[in-house]
């Protein structure tokens, strides 16, 4: 570290935390980006399944150098044999994460943005003289120093406990919390542009599987996520294997990794004075398909957004960085709950009216989801809620 | 006097060889229990309350709760 004090420390160099610290840097301000893993973005612990290039676009310069494939739709494969097609040109991307996280972390760097590596932040004082204090261990010499910043964001991803350092309830809450595990494989998918799931009673019913094909590397990333299942329940690793030993029984398992996808929706509060949360920090990931990079990097930019309004009016109070919080429900919090009330709805529903969902669904797409096969669609599922009326109102009116 | 407290003859168990680091367990302790270290996932025994969260979570069953033999 180059100094003993910044304007602002961002704990976490994930897209979430590089994007606000370029941000900030790009205005003006002295910001140091604290990463704990050696090497930015590696492990990867994701399934790299992502938004389209123009979603990309709007906050960076796409770099070809990390796009893995170009998705050119998606199947899904609900119960009772009931499987949905959906085929449409440029519905999204797969990326490399290791390679994505370090351009974005090179972007902050560029911007003015001091980044070390190795470095664990352990702890942060309440607020003294206008600033908060943070303990940073280098985790290679083990040798402990405090540094101090007049606003710190916690960008430190689905592990994190700086906002329970700052008294901030945080934990991730079971079951809304995802148990995932991801297998990369030495194989290439017969559709190589579509990502492909299964989900529901037949194969797993509070999450899904996945296969999603890396084209540029020529290897798969199959994987699994569930709400935090119950004692003595099937661990996801298992059940990875089993659809990897079915679909591609002779290629290698090249890596293993999982990990936590938050899914309880936005919290309830992670602003405190001096300090904000954004990522999967502050669960910005969306909650029904467990994806988290564009919404990440939506929390971070907005957070940068309202750090700078404060920084600039000499007020990072935790009733002015409320209003960063507020933003972030109009824009996607919202949203995501919203998606939540599906997925408990689906979920909820027992096997003969699952099926009779994703028929729906896949009589919906099969009409190119023009205006009349989704009015016919959406007449259909009114029937279903109103003949699952404790499912719908558990769900939607709760 | 939290050190008067009597601890149950409980151990959380960590299987090394299973855990791949994903650190997941990591936030869902409410006891602040767990932490990761590089690769290394750290127990402390004094705080945890045996809750069984973090065994339901790991993805790979690399936790588990014995009763100590005391
Ligand atoms: C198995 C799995 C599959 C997934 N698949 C997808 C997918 O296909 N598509 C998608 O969009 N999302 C996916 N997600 C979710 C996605 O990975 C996350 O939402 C995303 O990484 C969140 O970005 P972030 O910047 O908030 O946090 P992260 O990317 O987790 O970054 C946080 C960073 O903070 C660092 N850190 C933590 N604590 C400290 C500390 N004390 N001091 C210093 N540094 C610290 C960490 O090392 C890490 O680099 C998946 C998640 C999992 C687990
Ligand atoms: S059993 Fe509960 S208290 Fe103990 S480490 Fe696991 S989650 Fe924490
Ligand atoms: S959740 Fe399991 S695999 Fe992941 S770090 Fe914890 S013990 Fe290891």
């Amino acid at each position: 570290m180059k100094s003993r004090s910044y304007d602002v420390i961002v704990i976490g160099a994930g897209p979430s935390g590089s994007l606000c610290a370029r941000n900030l840097a790009a205005k003006g301000y002295q910001v140091l980006l604290v990463e704990k893993r050696p090497v930015v973005g590696v492990p990867v612990r994701c399934g790299e399944a992502t938004g389209r290039r123009a979603r990309l676009s709007r906050f960076m310069d796409v770099n070809e150098e990390y796009i893995e494939t170009d998705l050119n739709g998606v199947i899904l494969h609900g119960p009772g044999g009931v499987s949905v097609r959906y085929d449409k040109p440029d519905v999204g991307l797969m990326i490399d994460r290791a390679l994505f996280d370090q351009d974005v972390a090179r972007q902050a760097v560029r911007a003015g943005v001091e980044l070390c590596v190795s470095t664990r932040v352990e702890g942060i004082s309440p607020v003294k003289d206008g600033v908060r204090e943070l303990t940073v261990i280098d985790e290679i010499t083990r040798a402990s120093s405090t540094v101090t910043a007049k606003l710190v964001v916690g960008a430190d991803g689905a592990e994190s406990l700086s906002g329970r350092w700052v008294g901030l309830k945080t934990r991730l809450l079971p079951p809304q919390v995802c148990s995932a595990i991801e297998l990369r494989i030495d194989a290439m998918d017969a559709n190589p542009n579509h990502l492909t799931f299964w989900q529901g009673h037949e194969s797993v019913n509070k999450g899904y599987v996945w296969v999603f094909p890396k084209v540029k590397s020529g290897v798969i990333n199959l994987g699994s996520g569930v709400l935090t299942p119950k004692l003595g329940e099937k661990n996801m690793y298992d059940l990875s294997m089993e659809y990897k030993n079915r679909l591609f029984p002779d290629a290698k398992v090249l890596e293993v990794h999982g990990g936590a996808v938050p899914v309880s929706g936005n919290l309830q509060e992670y602003v405190a004075d001096r300090f904000v949360l954004c990522g999967d920090a502050a669960h910005h990931t969306n909650p029904l398909t467990g994806g988290g990079i564009i919404s990440g990097i939506l929390g971070g930019e907005l957070a940068s957004k309202w750090i700078d309004a404060g920084l600039k009016a000499g007020n990072v109070s935790k009733e002015f960085l409320s209003q960063y919080q507020e933003d972030c429900w109009t824009q996607f919090g919202k949203g995501h709950r919203y998606q939540m009330r599906i997925r408990d709805f689906v979920v909820d529903l027992p096997l003969p009216a699952q099926t009779a969902f994703y028929r729906i669904f896949r009589d919906m797409v099969k009409g190119d989801l023009s205006m009349p096969s989704k009015l016919i669609g959406y007449t259909r599922m009114l029937g279903l809620a109103a003949g699952n009326w404790k499912t719908t109102k558990k769900a939607f009116f709760s | 006097m939290p050190s008067a407290v009597k601890r149950p003859n409980k151990t959380l168990l960590l299987d090394r060889d299973k855990c791949i680091s994903c650190a997941g367990c990591v936030g869902t302790c409410p006891d602040l229990a767990l932490d990761m270290f590089g690769v290394d996932l750290q127990v402390f025994q004094d705080k945890c309350t045996y809750c069984t969260i973090c065994v339901r979570f790991c993805p790979v069953g690399a936790l588990s709760i014995e009763k100590s033999k005391l």
